[in-house]
């Protein structure tokens, strides 16, 4: 498909979008009134184009339309999976040739030595489990090249300057390196050299080599600069993307390009979007496709950014609760925060990824005793045989809600399926009353307290972490299980605001069909702003960023003008990574605005970033006297794409319509059984409050809501917790 | 007390004037612990009974806010060290300095909390001065403060509620200049304490959460990395003051009585489990186990006259799983000297403390628990606990990582009985790093250390497989080598020609030792100067360890080579500048490299002045392997030859007895029938090679009795000998009178 | 979950024969608390390996045990076979001996040149299986260094205390050092 397909941005009146995750694959498909209805199908990773089908078929025929009928209309269609990420787990990507810096040849086998990534505390305590992960090339297959490019030093032009060339590039070395690969049968070659992320010109000259080299023999073998994937600092990070893109996103690409044909065969004659780990969606040409790793949970993120937007919330921290996880991620400033360091599967990317912290326990985790009478919950997950209640073969958190009747088990999934409440409470007594001597339904609620408790734990690090006060944070709960769990989880977090949506099952892909269309460009660079700076200096500085923040603004143009968009819609967001001379982490500070005309527009920045660094250290840290340093010019670059909206509605009274009303249950709420009244979702209206002790029940997901705490129906249909 | 006086001034208030004080509180915790065998007296966990889920949620919170203040404050740092690098640490302790959780980073350090508030409490700091709320303490003393070395700079701050200390809030990381007279973050030929650097006993450099103005002139007058070092401060100070806050906001949920019951058992819970982990998995009995190591000064060191001369350092422990966890002797280990690796009890607990912390409280809440587990004797005037208030402590972890491969080695011993298998590998810690001081064309001074090597290591062979490379790092559960891209910036004029893996270098075995790193740095354009000095991590001029694993040999000696005066540019013309200390040898032998002046340096060297092209190559992280040599899997050999992981078939044909051919494309295969051969003749040759223990042991007495040792031997078993254990061992072994001593050579 | 974990005399046998995969190798290292029946499996391993009938009553290193020959008589034994007397007294007394002085000697054993110890300061000590030359130990120390025991058990406690299966013929005095009984009698 040719990357000059006009996006259909223009006409059509339905926005899709769909999150493939481990599981289940969601659909979301959003009406011209803002409203939207959801799809749900299982996951098959072998044939992602009959899950894709599947589930728009089911969220079409709920609003009595046909999956053609509705590929018709498309306005957006945007698909999110996890397939990059299995290719990584499976190894089973592209055969890998690099040429990499002479002297760093073992530096994939190497990994700077981090083989600690994704433990516990517990677990990296205990040295025996350091392990290094899969390569993703084979030792033999990396050669190094003679070049030397330095990157300047700390103090600043005291000693040659960065991107001075040391040693040449070894022409000879890269002809031979590029034949052997050849030979041992590569299918794509990666070059990363020292400090190309400050000079890419020897990554460059040995690519047009080796491109030349391949085009001879009449090949037809990409070749893949480190520099052109992750132009930013740290060799081993940079190495980690150049691979991810070389081993695993060309392929994903292919599966990807297969659901979008699906998609067009369904009638659909726009381009099939994904999302960016640090929020956008870009179509399947992106060039740096190996950044939409994780476009499943950024889509929830996005999903709360866009809440956010409409809410006007500054600051919200999310938590997403599934059948096998809890993520929580953070918004700052109605932007989606960007994680220091992205690790995945082991790997240490050099990738801006959006902040999100992950427990492997969801409402499918296993609940376990172990011989001290201490109590685990998960890993291991029943994922969609939900517990012991349907076809799992042991207790999981879900059981236990049924058990203690927070969820009704004639009612999961609007009744689809029964749960066997009886099978869950002998499972709950045998494997953890009995053990402890407890009475079940101690058992149960002790239980409940301590996930709640640790996800609670998680939600505080999370903000605290990051130096972050909950007061200034909306709370939002989606996944199936969060609303089942927010009383518990936000008990004793003072949040400006508690709030859940009445289709938190498919939040993320709500939120993938929230997605802007955006590319992040980002450019590392060594600029040093000492305090005693002079005007000329600060100029030359300004127009470096000024050049920088144009050539990008150029490059975007052209690239989504490639994409099918108008270049003239396309808007831009701009920052810096600054940071106190001699720290060596930088800080993402963002600007007001892209004008960088001179010293000036430096003091604003430096202002900035110093209101940044205030927001997350005590005052202790701060070091203004060291002077600041430019270490990452970035922009994004955003396209118009089609928004559902979230509609209005007049508020009505706030007692809800009897109609809403279904039942009296009765629940062991913490200590004690508690009568709770059940409501059904789709009968509340804006404006109602629900008063504790309720339970709201839907098809998706249950709510509860604890004695004295009430729920507020708001003109958004938003659930807001007190 | 003078916060109470105050307190009392304000507001009189009856909890304050009747709050114990510092050296009152240390009285009754040792009381209570020594009457009763239970940390602090507690002998029922009354609260963790009651309320399970309540006490597992006080400590969740209390641990959450130690990680969570590493995940923030690191980010703030200028040494990679600190800020990736497992080269930093949190910590929350009891009043006493006893640790109740802790952040990731080297954890050892827990151990050596008490040391410096205890000294507190005995000089009555909160008597004289008064301890308030939010003061800031600093402390990188090894007599006062237990600090290994004053470049693990410590800050400490006190968490006051109602005039009485009720915790610490503490802060560690490793700076990367500390302004001794060799530069850098080891003071390498230092022989005493003046000559250390920057040494401060615990004492108050800020008030409420800050630094005072005088403590920022401290670190810009005495060290030559003042920025790095300013960072690093408001680093640790950043981590306390989250944590600072998080202890009172948890203090006031669940309210002062329950905290002050809480952390004792929380303490007493995880020594019972670190007990009872290490009764079901060591067999009992005695472990004996050496190390060691040359201090070589003489003629490197001329100006201290007493104090150039080369020590041959001699390590010896005995480790004795029992009733009350397990014990540690020391005695026959060296004397203290006039050189930079003495220790002091808290600088070797660091050390001892890194492998029991590995094996038995990964399960359990990492709290001063184990320390009542672990019984430590190091002799008064041996190098780990020295008579001398005037020692040097520069550099004591190049021979206190011994002592942790020695005991570590014996948990691995007796877990390998037990049947254990999977936690038995090969212990090792052989680091390397460099430093020094250099003043750039525009006369800007400035200090560094590049400690990548300090970041990890190989890990010894598993006695059921090979080690792998660069995997863990003895010191520190957060293995990272940084990246060059980082090193080379602080260091102007030295640039990477490589950064990889040693071919062969590691013990062999059945099992071989992951292969350790070395990297080539090339001086251009030095500006007026730059100088570099090599703190020889780990060993040196011998293996890491006395004892191979079961017939493997012991991981080799880190080292370095200097090669000044060289052709490089030719070199690099070709595009084959050395990469590894291997090449640079086999280069200069094959007069590729043509260098005026190489120098192996198999112990520290003196500061060398780099010139342009000048190289400086460094080995370390090497690790021990596991078993018989001759039983090693041969198509294990081949593999290793074809990866070049073993780069010289005849040295592995004579040590594994492995018969292979290498074809035209260079790879190797195997010749069975000929292996079988080769190994059958080995075999016979041990035989034939070798004598009888007896016959042996009777020639080797007279050599003994006699003496007739290198000076430094002989001075080694003098300095042993004077600690009876060794002297009993010694003389009965070698049936020679009990008042045998070894004239000086 | 609550009860002992336990593991099986397969997966024993693979760590034994350095057969075991890298995800039972994690599970085992993961496990809350090891396994309490471990020991018994093990030696039930190591019996069916060797060719001889004493019994096994621990595993010393790679091919070397302490087993009893009867009441009252613990030794250390080779896996071929051959004999090394009383448990208590260094086994490496009644080994045989190859001791590397010189830097040449020492080269065929480490790699690269300046890895290898120092002549004079070092020596490195080859301990051999009179019988099946089996490498048993290794030492690297100065000349001089008394042969040292690596490892002297306690096996009644171990036994009684440990594992609640006291020896028939446990008594107070098995738990010492004996190897300078051997070298007295040398000279």
């Amino acid at each position: 498909m040719s990357t000059t397909a006009p996006a259909k941005v223009d006409t059509g009146d339905l926005i899709l979008a769909l999150d493939a995750g481990g599981t289940m694959t969601d659909a979301i498909l959003v009406k011209p009134d803002g409203t939207f209805t959801v799809g749900k199908s299982i996951s098959r990773k072998e044939d992602q184009q009959r899950s894709y089908r599947d589930s728009v078929a089911d969220a079409a025929q709920s609003i009595g339309l046909t999956s053609e009928e509705v590929h018709k209309r498309l306005a957006a269609d945007v698909y999110c999976g996890t397939g990059m990420l299995n290719t990584i787990l499976t190894g089973d990507g592209r055969k890998v040739g690099l040429l990499v810096t002479r002297g760093f040849e073992d530096l994939t086998v190497m990994e700077g030595g981090l083989s600690y990534l994704g433990q516990s505390q517990a677990e990296s305590l205990h040295q025996q489990l350091h392990k290094h992960t899969r390569p993703l090339v084979e030792p033999k297959n990396v050669l190094g090249v003679s070049e030397r490019i330095g990157g300047g030093c700390y103090l600043g032009e005291i000693h040659l300057p960065a991107g001075h060339v040391l040693i040449p590039l070894n022409e000879d070395q890269v002809i031979s390196g590029t034949k052997k690969l050849l030979e041992e049968g590569c299918e794509v070659i990666g070059i990363l050299f020292l400090y190309s992320f400050v000079d890419p010109r020897h990554e460059h000259q040995a690519k047009g080599i080796a491109e030349k080299i391949i085009k001879d023999k009449g090949l037809e073998i990409p070749v893949v600069c480190s520099a052109d994937v992750a132009p930013v600092a740290k060799e081993n990070s940079r190495l980690k993307s150049l691979l991810f893109q070389c081993f695993a996103a060309e392929q994903v690409r292919a599966s990807l390009l297969d659901v979008e044909k699906a998609a067009r065969e369904l009638g659909f004659d726009g381009r099939l979007l994904t999302l960016l780990s640090y929020g956008g969606a870009v179509n399947m040409d992106y060039t740096r496709l190996y950044e939409t790793m994780i476009s499943g949970p950024v889509g929830g993120l996005i999903g709360a950014q866009f809440l956010g937007n409409v809410l006007d919330l500054d600051n919200i921290v999310t938590a997403d609760m599934g059948g096998t996880s809890f993520d929580v991620g953070l918004i700052i400033d109605k932007r989606i925060g960007i994680a220091k360091s992205a690790d995945i599967a082991g790997h240490r990317l050099a990738l801006p990824m959006v902040e999100l912290d992950s427990a492997g326990q969801g409402a499918g985790s296993v609940v376990w005793v172990d011989e001290y009478k201490r109590l685990h919950v998960g890993p291991e997950s029943a994922g969609a045989a939900v517990g012991i209640c349907l076809n799992y073969d042991r207790l999981t958190v879900t059981d236990i809600n049924v058990a203690l009747g927070y969820v009704d088990p004639n009612y999961f999934l609007g009744g689809q399926v029964k749960l066997d409440k009886e099978l869950a409470l002998k499972a709950l007594k045998e494997t953890v009353a009995d053990p402890l001597g407890l009475d079940v339904y101690e058992a149960g609620a002790g239980l409940l307290q301590i996930i709640n408790t640790e996800m609670n734990d998680l939600l505080r690090t999370m903000i605290a972490s990051k130096g972050y006060d909950t007061h200034d944070f909306t709370m939002l709960y989606y996944g199936g299980a969060g609303p089942v769990h927010m009383y518990g989880f936000a008990e004793g977090i003072e949040f400006k605001d508690v709030i859940t949506i009445p289709w938190a099952a498919g939040f993320s892909a709500f939120g993938a069909a929230c997605a802007e269309y955006m590319h992040r460009y980002d450019r590392g660079t060594r600029a040093l702003i000492p305090n005693q700076s002079g005007d000329d200096h600060l100029a030359k500085i300004a127009k470096d960023i000024h050049t920088t923040w144009r050539e990008m603004e150029h490059e975007a143009r052209i690239q989504m003008k490639a994409e099918g968009i108008d270049p003239a819609t396309v808007t831009f967001r701009y920052g810096v990574s600054a940071r106190y001379m001699g720290q060596i982490e930088s800080f993402n500070t963002a600007l007001e605005n892209g004008v960088m005309d001179g010293p000036n527009d430096i003091q604003t920045m430096i202002d900035a970033f110093e209101t940044m660094y205030s927001k997350v250290y005590p005052e202790g840290a701060k070091f203004g006297s060291a002077g600041y340093s430019l270490t990452d010019i970035h922009l994004e670059a955003i396209a118009d794409k089609p928004q559902p909206k979230l509609l209005r509605h007049e508020l009505s009274n706030p007692e809800p319509d009897p109609s809403a009303f279904v039942e009296k249950r009765d629940v062991y709420h913490k200590d004690g059984w508690v009568s709770f009244n059940v409501w059904e979702m789709g009968e509340l209206k804006a404006g109602n409050t629900v008063k504790g002790p309720s339970i709201i029940r839907d098809p998706m997901t249950t709510v509860v809501i604890p004695p004295n705490k009430k729920m507020y129906i708001d003109e958004y249909l938003i659930l807001h917790y007190s | 007390m003078a916060t109470i006086e105050k307190e009392v001034l304000n507001q009189p208030n009856m909890t304050a004037i009747t709050a114990p004080t510092l050296a009152e509180a240390v009285e009754k915790r040792d009381r209570l612990t020594k009457a009763t065998g239970h940390y602090y007296g507690v002998e029922e966990l009354s609260l963790k009974e009651a309320d399970p889920i309540r006490y597992e949620r006080f400590y969740s919170k209390l641990h959450s806010a130690v990680l969570a203040a590493r995940e923030s404050a690191r980010y703030v740092a200028a040494s990679p060290g600190s800020r990736e690098m497992g080269e930093c640490l949190w910590g929350v302790t009891t009043a006493e300095g006893d640790t109740l959780a802790v952040s990731l980073g080297f954890l050892s350090h827990t151990a050596i909390f008490p040391v410096a508030i205890r000294y507190m409490a005995a000089n009555n700091y909160d008597v004289n001065d008064g301890i308030e709320d939010g003061d800031v303490y600093g402390v990188s003393d090894g007599l006062t403060g237990g600090v290994p070395h004053p470049a693990d700079f410590y800050s400490f701050v006190p968490i006051v509620v109602e005039g009485e200390v009720v915790a610490w809030a503490v802060g560690i990381n490793h700076l990367m200049e500390n302004g001794a007279p060799v530069a850098g973050s080891w003071a390498t030929f230092s022989v005493d304490t003046f000559m250390d650097g920057l040494v401060v006993p615990p004492m108050r450099t800020g008030r409420k959460l800050k630094q005072e103005s005088w403590w920022k002139a401290i670190w810009e007058r005495r060290t030559r990395a003042a920025t790095m070092n300013i960072l690093d401060d408001k680093m640790r100070l950043a981590g306390c003051a989250m944590i600072h806050e998080a202890t009172h906001k948890l203090i006031a949920e669940f309210g002062i009585d329950y905290y002050k019951q809480a952390i004792r058992e929380v303490i007493e819970e995880s020594r019972r489990r670190v007990v009872d982990n290490m009764k079901s998995t060591m067999v009992p009995g005695t472990y004996t186990g050496a190390a060691f190591r040359m201090a070589q000064y003489k003629g490197l060191q001329t100006i201290w006259s007493h104090a150039d001369k080369n020590t041959l350092i001699h390590i010896r422990a005995s480790v004795e799983p029992n009733e009350d966890g397990l014990k540690i002797d020391t005695e026959g280990t060296s004397r203290w000297g006039h050189h930079a690796y003495n220790a002091t009890p808290g600088a070797s607990d660091a050390a001892v403390f890194l492998g029991m912390i590995n094996s038995f409280s990964h399960n359990t809440k990492v709290t001063a628990g184990i320390e009542l587990a672990v019984q430590r004797n190091y002799p008064k005037g041996s190098i780990l606990n020295p008579d001398s208030e005037f020692t040097s402590n520069a550099n004591p972890w190049a021979q206190t990582v011994t002592l942790n491969n020695i005991g570590f080695g014996a948990v691995s011993r007796a877990m390998f009985s037990f049947g254990y298998l999977e936690e038995a590998f090969c212990i090792d810690g052989n680091w390397g790093a460099w430093q020094g001081q250099g003043t750039a064309e525009d006369g800007t001074g400035y200090g560094f250390t590049n400690f990548e090597w300090l970041g990890g290591s190989s890990r010894g062979a598993w006695c059921f497989k090979d080690g792998e490379p660069l995997v863990w790092a003895a010191w520190s559960q957060m293995a990272t080598i940084g990246d060059a891209e980082e090193f080379e910036s602080t260091v102007p004029p030295m640039f990477y020609l490589g950064r990889k893996l040693l071919p062969g270098y590691f013990g062999a075995g059945k099992y071989r030792g992951g292969p350790g790193q070395s990297a080539v740095h090339w001086c251009v354009e030095p500006g007026k100067h730059i100088g570099i000095t090599r703190p020889n991590g780990g060993l040196s001029t011998t293996a890491s360890v006395a004892l191979g694993m079961n017939g493997a040999y012991p991981g080799p000696s880190s080292f370095m080579i200097s090669a000044r005066g060289t052709n490089l540019d030719e070199v690099n013309a070709k595009g084959l500048a050395p990469r590894d200390a291997r090449e640079l040898l086999e280069m200069t032998d094959s007069g590729l490299l043509k260098v005026d002046d190489l120098k192996v340096w198999k112990t520290d060297c003196p500061e060398l002045s780099m010139g342009h092209n000048d190289l400086f190559v460094d080995a370390a992280g090497s690790s021990g392997g596991w078993g018989d040599p001759l039983e090693r899997d041969p198509s294990a050999v081949i593999a290793d030859l074809n990866s070049g992981t073993c780069p010289d078939y005849d040295f592995v044909n004579e040590m594994h007895g492995v018969v292979a051919a290498q074809d035209e494309r260079g790879s190797w295969s195997l010749d069975v029938a000929a292996t079988e051969i080769k190994r059958a003749a080995l075999r016979q040759a041990r035989l034939d090679d070798s004598v009888d223990v007896k016959d042996w042991w009777e020639e080797e007495r007279e050599i003994v009795k006699n003496a007739a040792f290198f000076p430094e031997v002989g001075l080694m078993y003098n300095e042993s000998l004077s600690f009876d254990k060794f002297r009993n061992e010694f003389t009965s072994f070698w049936n020679l009178p009990r008042e045998f001593n070894v004239l000086e050579g | 979950m609550s009860d002992d974990i336990s593991i099986s005399k397969g997966i024993i046998e693979q760590l034994v024969d350095g057969k075991i995969d890298d995800d039972n190798l994690e599970r085992l290292l993961k496990l809350p608390k090891k396994d309490s029946g471990r020991f018994f499996k093990y030696i039930e391993v190591l019996q069916d390996k060797v060719s001889w009938k004493d019994k096994i009553l621990l595993r010393l290193s790679d091919k070397l045990y302490i087993v009893s020959k009867g009441p009252g008589i613990r030794i250390t034994k080779c896996e071929c076979g051959y004999e090394f007397g009383d448990y208590r007294s260094n086994w490496k007394l009644n080994s045989k001996i190859r001791v590397r002085k010189t830097a040449e000697e020492m080269k065929a054993v480490y790699d690269p040149t300046p890895a290898v110890p120092e002549a004079g300061w070092q020596e490195i000590r080859e301990y051999f299986c009179p019988s099946c030359a089996t490498q048993h130990a290794v030492e690297v120390v100065p000349p001089g260094y008394p042969i040292v025991m690596e490892m002297l058990p306690d096996l009644d406690k171990f036994y009684n205390e440990y594992l609640g299966k006291p020896l028939s013929d446990a008594s107070s005095d098995w738990y010492q050092d004996k190897t300078s009984d051997t070298t007295s009698s040398w000279k």
